[in-house]
């Protein structure tokens, strides 16, 4: 028999069968949605981070609060852990053989208003070291950075220069933050990220005005210590810090009141915590996907079985095993077709959803607002071909089975 | 015996057909030999259970006897597989059932195409002769209608239109008129008589005024032949 035939076959089949055959594919469309959604996710996260962190430069090293890596990259602003961080470790990580240079940070957010408009922005507070630390991601586009002394003046970050009022700040005006009135003395250029680093978003000024805005950190206490280092040594230097900063805290191993990591550390915890549950969720989807394959091959039982008459008339008539064979198959590959279709569609609607909620709720932490979902072509292409394969996987053996009917057994059949 | 050779379109030798049903074993044919003329009516008769549709079955090659070997027209059938008996069935052999066994998700001429469908015709091709023969049977005004909605005699002249689309030599009636009434059945049996100009015909039946159309009558009792050969006289 002729494939085209095979297929109008098939297709005569499923639409006789209307409701059964869409239940049948709906287990299908939920497992290829559910993979594509967390495939989607999981990528786009991955981008959004490396991205992130690629703008935070490999000769970094990074010393905040708390003993815990992964609680600190979670906990974004403010979490209050034992142990604080002064200017007494400041000057114990200058010391340290190979760092170039040292800066304190402290966060807040507070609505700032410029010509009449308002909006929330983030509160970088630090010192004129802060640029010599990020010198090889970060530039001015007009004005300069902060300097020794500064007060009452601030630094913007691109975004919060061009996208966060009505209408731009230029070099030179007065923005208020809260209730003070500063001028703005420098614009740093984007830092190029996908969507948003922190620092584009950022006001940046000194500690003593910082304070006021940050409500767990002061000019003795920092969120974190940014230091850059020489960095071909960046793993040494680290740990040299790391040993320094516990003899001048007085702590041992075990009672540690600090982290102190570099961005690769950050990326494989973070890569390591993505990977575990991205494999949970595959899991799920893989299951749903089973779930949907065992429903292709029940459907396809209950056909032949109903169909048994007609298979023996279509073998009487001269149809080989084969053939009948290839009838089945078709059909149940189109049934994995149709659902794969569908499934993608649908999963391209829930992963923008996620995007969208994602965006949202991590607007305010160190991710910033970010859409972080990615569909690439290879994920479509292979979710195509693997509904169709789950459909004729599925299918086997209950084409098998037609296949095998004894043609007068089967004429036989009621 | 080469010049009757010629002239015999199924030969039946020493045929035995025995099933197992659940441990019992019921032989259905036993040792029967006979041969069935070319280009006649041939009836086989006999009461229920004596082996009527078994025999059908076998020489249509829709089943393979336990012993002994059918021949259609020269072709030892023992010694052919099952996709290579697929294709005599689909090329020599057209069936026609007593329930008429009409796909029924097929129009009437799709219906009729389907022998030459699986032989994967081209459309264009068994398209027209799917047609031409429903009008032959006088339903081409019937030809997109679907079996549900036609009556049985209808239904029975599709299934003989699609038994002789692939211009078969032999073709296999299991009581053809078994499911319709007396004027729809004797149009049938009309319709298959005349066939025998271009085919084999091979009726099974249980009915005697069904025999009465035939050229040649075999019949069985108990899985045996009871006289092959016979002429109508005998018989009446």
């Amino acid at each position: 028999m002729r494939f085209k035939d095979s297929l109008r076959f098939a297709l005569n089949n499923l639409t006789t069968r209307g409701l059964r055959s869409w239940l049948t594919i709906i287990g299908v469309v939920i497992g290829v949605a559910a993979i594509i959604a967390i495939v989607s996710v999981g990528q786009g996260l991955q981008q959004a981070i490396a991205n992130q962190l690629g703008a935070l430069g490999s000769d970094q090293v990074y010393v905040v609060p708390g003993g815990s890596i992964s609680s600190n990259i979670m906990s974004g602003l403010g979490a209050k852990e034992p142990g604080e961080l002064t200017d007494k470790d400041l000057s114990v990580i200058e010391s340290v053989e190979g760092v170039i240079a040292a800066a304190p940070d402290i966060i807040g957010i507070e609505t700032a208003s410029f010509m009449g408009d308002s909006n929330k922005l983030y509160i970088w507070g630090t010192n004129e070291q802060w640029a010599k630390v990020r010198e090889a991601s970060v530039s001015m586009e007009s004005g300069r950075f902060l300097a020794k002394g500064d007060r009452g003046v601030v630094v913007l970050g691109s975004d919060a220069a061009k996208k966060a009022f009505d209408k731009e700040v230029l070099l030179g005006s007065q923005i208020k933050i809260g209730n003070e009135s500063y001028k703005v003395i420098g614009i740093m250029k984007g830092s190029g990220g996908l969507g948003g680093a922190q620092e584009d978003k950022a006001v940046f000024m000194s500690l003593e005005d910082a304070e006021k805005y940050s409500g767990a950190f002061g000019v003795n206490n920092y969120y974190a210590i940014e230091i850059k280092v020489e960095q071909e040594r960046v793993d040494e230097i680290a740990e040299k810090i790391k040993e320094k900063l516990m003899n001048a805290r007085h702590v041992t191993e075990d009672k540690i009141d600090f982290s102190v990591y570099t961005p690769k550390m950050i990326l494989s915890v973070v890569s390591n915590v993505l990977t575990t549950i991205n494999i949970f969720l595959y899991g799920i989807a893989a299951i749903s996907l089973l779930v949907g394959a065992v429903g292709i091959a029940n459907t396809m039982f209950t056909s032949v079985t109903e169909r048994t008459r007609q298979i023996g008339i279509l073998k009487a008539l001269g149809m080989t095993n084969k053939d009948v064979m290839n009838l089945f198959l078709v059909e149940s590959a189109l049934i994995g077709l149709v659902g794969g279709i569908l499934g993608i569609f649908f999963g391209f609607l829930i992963s923008g959803i996620i995007g969208q909620i994602t965006s949202v709720l991590l607007a305010s932490s160190r991710i910033g607002g970010v859409s972080m979902v990615y569909v690439s072509p290879e994920l479509v292409l292979f979710s195509l071909i693997f509904s169709v394969a789950i459909g004729i996987v599925s299918g086997i053996f209950p084409a098998r089975r037609a296949a095998r009917l004894e043609p007068v057994e089967a004429l036989r059949y009621e | 015996m080469e010049k009757e050779e010629k002239n015999i379109a199924v030969k039946a030798v020493n045929l035995t057909k025995i099933y197992d049903l659940d441990g019992i074993k019921v032989r259905a044919l036993d040792g029967i030999t006979f041969f069935i003329p070319k280009n006649q009516v041939t009836a086989i008769i006999g009461p229920s259970g004596s082996g009527k549709s078994t025999l059908l079955h076998l020489i249509g090659c829709l089943d393979k006897p336990t012993s002994g070997k059918v021949y259609i027209g020269s072709i030892d059938t023992s010694k052919l597989n099952d996709n290579e008996l697929a294709r005599l069935r689909n090329e020599k052999i057209g069936f026609v059932f007593q329930f008429f066994n009409l796909h029924p998700l097929l129009t009437a001429v799709e219906n009729v195409e389907l022998p030459e469908t699986i032989r994967c015709a081209s459309e264009k091709e068994r398209r027209e002769k799917a047609l031409s023969l429903l009008k032959q049977v006088g339903l081409e005004g019937r030809a997109f209608h679907f079996p549900n909605q036609l009556s049985g005699g209808e239904q029975q002249r599709v299934a003989i239109a699609r038994a002789l689309i692939n211009d078969p030599e032999i073709i296999l009636a299991d009581e053809p008129t078994g499911n319709l009434d007396t004027k729809a059945g004797h149009e049938i049996m009309q319709l298959l008589v005349s066939l025998k100009k271009k085919a084999t015909v091979v009726v099974i039946t249980h009915d005697l005024d069904i025999a009465r159309h035939a050229d040649h009558i075999v019949r069985l009792r108990d899985g045996k032949i009871e006289y092959a050969n016979g002429f109508k006289k005998r018989l009446l």
